[in-house]
């Protein structure tokens, strides 16, 4: 190694190149990073300084466009409907992630044929998700009301997408559906990975299936854990194309999301200054509470 | 031996409606075959996301050489030097004035012409004959007021069976400006119209409410078939289609896809007001305007000239079903086809349109205040309080909240 090393650098002194080399390895993704992130990022909020229409002058008004999001009732309500949304997708979508995984680490026979099934839906896009959601909730042609009334469960079944709270959890259903495979996939990827001598030791000094869950599996499935949890967050704050194509929106913006929100402002309102006020105020709440997500499930290692 | 040398023609992009499918790529092709100079090339784009299609190309300085836009729409565009001012183009026309009226309004902003009427859709009534015929009502005899409408649909109602007296698409905002404004200018809303000044737009009149009134009380009688409230317009014509609705409102466009599928026995009818003798219907379609951006204006014009000319818009519009903007090709070659095409040659004559710089943001935005109006009104139970806080918002927009 150091006769390479001699031979191509000669007398420099070995810690010098070595960060020139690293810095730049880091080069194009940073450009890439500074041009497709940053640049906007700082133009986004430039423009939500301006009243900024899609045609048109535009004009400095400071930050009065952070003011009047709060005026928007749609947008008021977006953000209430988006936490909801967020908070009942985020805990179903990890325990049936956990529970898939936990379902399909053994080594059985066609284990791997369940473990495909279960991620199929996954590589399935959200709008075709949803479009076939659509139809399965239609009261003329679809399966679930069929169904519902074959088995004489109802014999009138409602318009799920027509009511708010059945919209949403119509919506629910297919976002678990579609995305637990994914964090069936990552928390699998975490329990392999737990050496078997762990859970042997467990075992041998008289750990339950209940204690060895909670006090073996878990802790060491902390960092599979927040990273499920912070892509389910990220998913379900910017949640757009489920609702947009599920109900429009609808009944009477009941079912809109922040993003529904912000689009509805830049391209039917053509109000392009309101809508990156409002993406940046997403955005800020997005950074805090997934800090605020990743220093609790931060390897505390204050635990045995 | 080398043949005549031929000049590759030049293309020019030409932006149609997804609702225009029906004729525009025969028309285009129709252009096309006349000369050899000029070859349109036709793109569709679905219509709820024309304006914003539009206008994010106009902005990035990528607008086609001609557009066919809604007419609703034309107003702010026109407003914002989107379009190319073609009043001189358009005084040279010899047939100017036998556009059709809310069309021509549409078309001038500030007096000056921005867009020319291109192909028109007219609102109107469908009934589906035999289940009149079952329910005991004579199908030669369409309900000519809102007290029929009402009395008709319960009794198409009561046949059962999923069979309903009225429908319409809840939950698209674009469709009921076609269909459920008619009641509100039959009633005398007249500004709802407007005459573009912003203020115009009064969704919360007496009339307005009274035509909401009626319509919610369809509701109530259990007339509306369920499924209507969460239907954003994709069941908008299919609905009729199969048989079990008595009567709903549409266009041209629907009254030639049902007699191509022959499956429904239906008549149409003026939509009908508060009393014998009014009517209203929504003079809707599509207008034809070259955009500021363009880069072959005067190809544009060629094509725009022919495009309203008698021969296209006899052979490519009104042969195909499609009302013509030229009442008097309408009311002779196109009536004379079929008697439901004379109702909607009609329909345009008495039709009226929305004239307002906020059409998109109030009409056909789904979060804007006309949906929410409709789906508070007409299946709620207080029609004056939801037209009340719908004419708030329409009054923050064109405040500029």
């Amino acid at each position: 190694m150091s006769s390479i090393w001699s031979r191509a650098f000669g007398r420099l002194p070995r810690r010098f190149p070595q960060a020139a080399i690293g810095i730049l390895l880091i080069v194009p993704a940073a450009a890439f990073l500074l041009t497709f992130f940053v640049t906007p990022l700082v133009l986004m909020f430039w423009m939500s300084l301006h009243k900024w229409p899609l045609l048109g002058k535009t004009s400095w008004i400071g930050f009065k466009n952070y003011v009047m999001m709060f005026h928007n009732d749609v947008f008021v309500h977006s953000i209430w409907f988006t936490g909801a949304y967020t908070a009942l997708i985020v805990p179903l979508l990890l325990v049936v992630g956990l529970g898939l995984a936990m379902l399909v680490r053994r080594k059985a026979r066609g284990v791997g044929v369940l473990r495909t099934i279960f991620f199929a839906p996954v590589v399935v896009g959200l709008a075709p998700a949803a479009y076939i959601w659509i139809f399965l909730v239609d009261p003329r042609v679809g399966l679930l009301d069929q169904v519902l009334r074959d088995t004489h469960i109802t014999s009138s079944p409602p318009v799920w997408l027509a009511d708010p709270n059945l919209a949403l959890a119509a919506a629910i259903a297919m976002v678990v559906w579609k995305t637990a495979g994914f964090g069936m996939l990552l928390l699998l990827t975490g329990l392999l990975s737990i050496p078997d001598e762990v859970t042997e030791a467990a075992r041998i000094d008289g750990a339950s299936p209940g204690q060895l869950f909670r006090m073996v599996t878990l802790p060491l499935l902390r960092r599979p854990i927040a990273l499920t949890l912070t892509f389910s967050l990220i998913g379900g704050a910017l949640a757009f194309e489920q609702f947009f194509l599920l109900t429009e929106g609808g009944p009477n913006n009941s079912t809109t999301t922040i993003v529904h929100a912000i689009y509805s402002t830049s391209f039917s309102r053509f109000d392009l200054g309101l809508g990156a006020a409002m993406s940046i105020f997403l955005m800020v709440i997005l950074v805090l509470v997934s800090s605020f997500q990743l220093y609790v499930l931060r390897d505390a290692r204050a635990d045995a | 031996m080398v043949g005549a040398a031929h000049a590759d023609p030049l293309h020019i992009s030409f932006w149609a409606r997804d609702s225009e499918t029906a004729f525009a790529q025969k028309l285009v092709d129709g252009y096309n075959a006349t000369q050899d100079k000029v070859h349109v090339d036709l793109t569709i784009v679905p219509g709820e996301a024309f304006p914003q299609k539009f206008g994010a190309a106009a902005a990035a300085g990528s607008s086609p050489d001609v557009a066919s836009l809604d007419l609703v729409s034309v107003p702010y565009f026109a407003s914002n030097n989107t379009l190319l001012d073609i009043t001189d183009r358009a005084k040279t026309l010899p047939y100017l004035d036998t556009f059709d009226q809310a069309h021509i309004s549409l078309s001038k902003w500030n007096d000056k012409f921005y867009a020319l009427p291109f192909s028109a859709e007219a609102s109107v009534l469908y009934y589906n004959k035999d289940l009149f015929k079952a329910a005991g009502l004579d199908p030669d005899k369409p309900p000519t007021t809102w007290d029929e409408i009402r009395a008709d649909a319960k009794k198409i109602t009561a046949l059962g069976n999923g069979i309903y007296g009225f429908y319409f698409s809840g939950a698209c905002a674009g469709c009921n400006l076609f269909v459920v404004s008619p009641y509100l200018y039959a009633a005398g809303a007249d500004d709802l119209t407007g005459g573009g000044a912003p203020s115009d737009v009064d969704l919360n009149s007496p009339a307005a409410v009274s035509a909401l009134t009626f319509l919610n009380s369809l509701n109530q009688d259990g007339s509306i078939a369920p499924d209507a409230k969460a239907d954003n317009g994709a069941n908008f014509y299919s609905a009729f289609g199969t048989g079990k609705i008595g009567m709903q409102g549409g266009g041209a466009f629907g009254v030639n896809d049902l007699i191509q599928n022959k499956k429904v026995n239906f008549g149409t009818t003026l939509i009908p007001g508060p009393t014998a003798g009014t009517y209203g219907s929504f003079s809707g379609g599509d207008t034809i305007v070259i955009p500021a951006g363009s880069q072959h204006v005067e190809e544009a014009w060629d094509f725009i000239k022919w495009a309203t000319g008698d021969d296209a818009q006899k052979h490519f519009i009104a042969d195909l079903g499609i009302t013509p903007v030229r009442t008097d090709i309408a009311s002779t070659y196109y009536a004379a086809k079929d008697p439901r095409y004379k109702t909607l040659a009609d329909a345009l004559k008495l039709g009226k349109t929305a004239k307002t710089l906020y059409a998109n943001q109030i009409f056909t935005d789904t979060s804007g205040p006309w949906l929410a109006l409709l789906q508070q009104a007409i299946f709620g139970n207080d029609p004056k309080a939801a037209a009340d806080a719908a004419q708030q918002k329409v009054l923050d927009i064109v405040n500029g909240n």
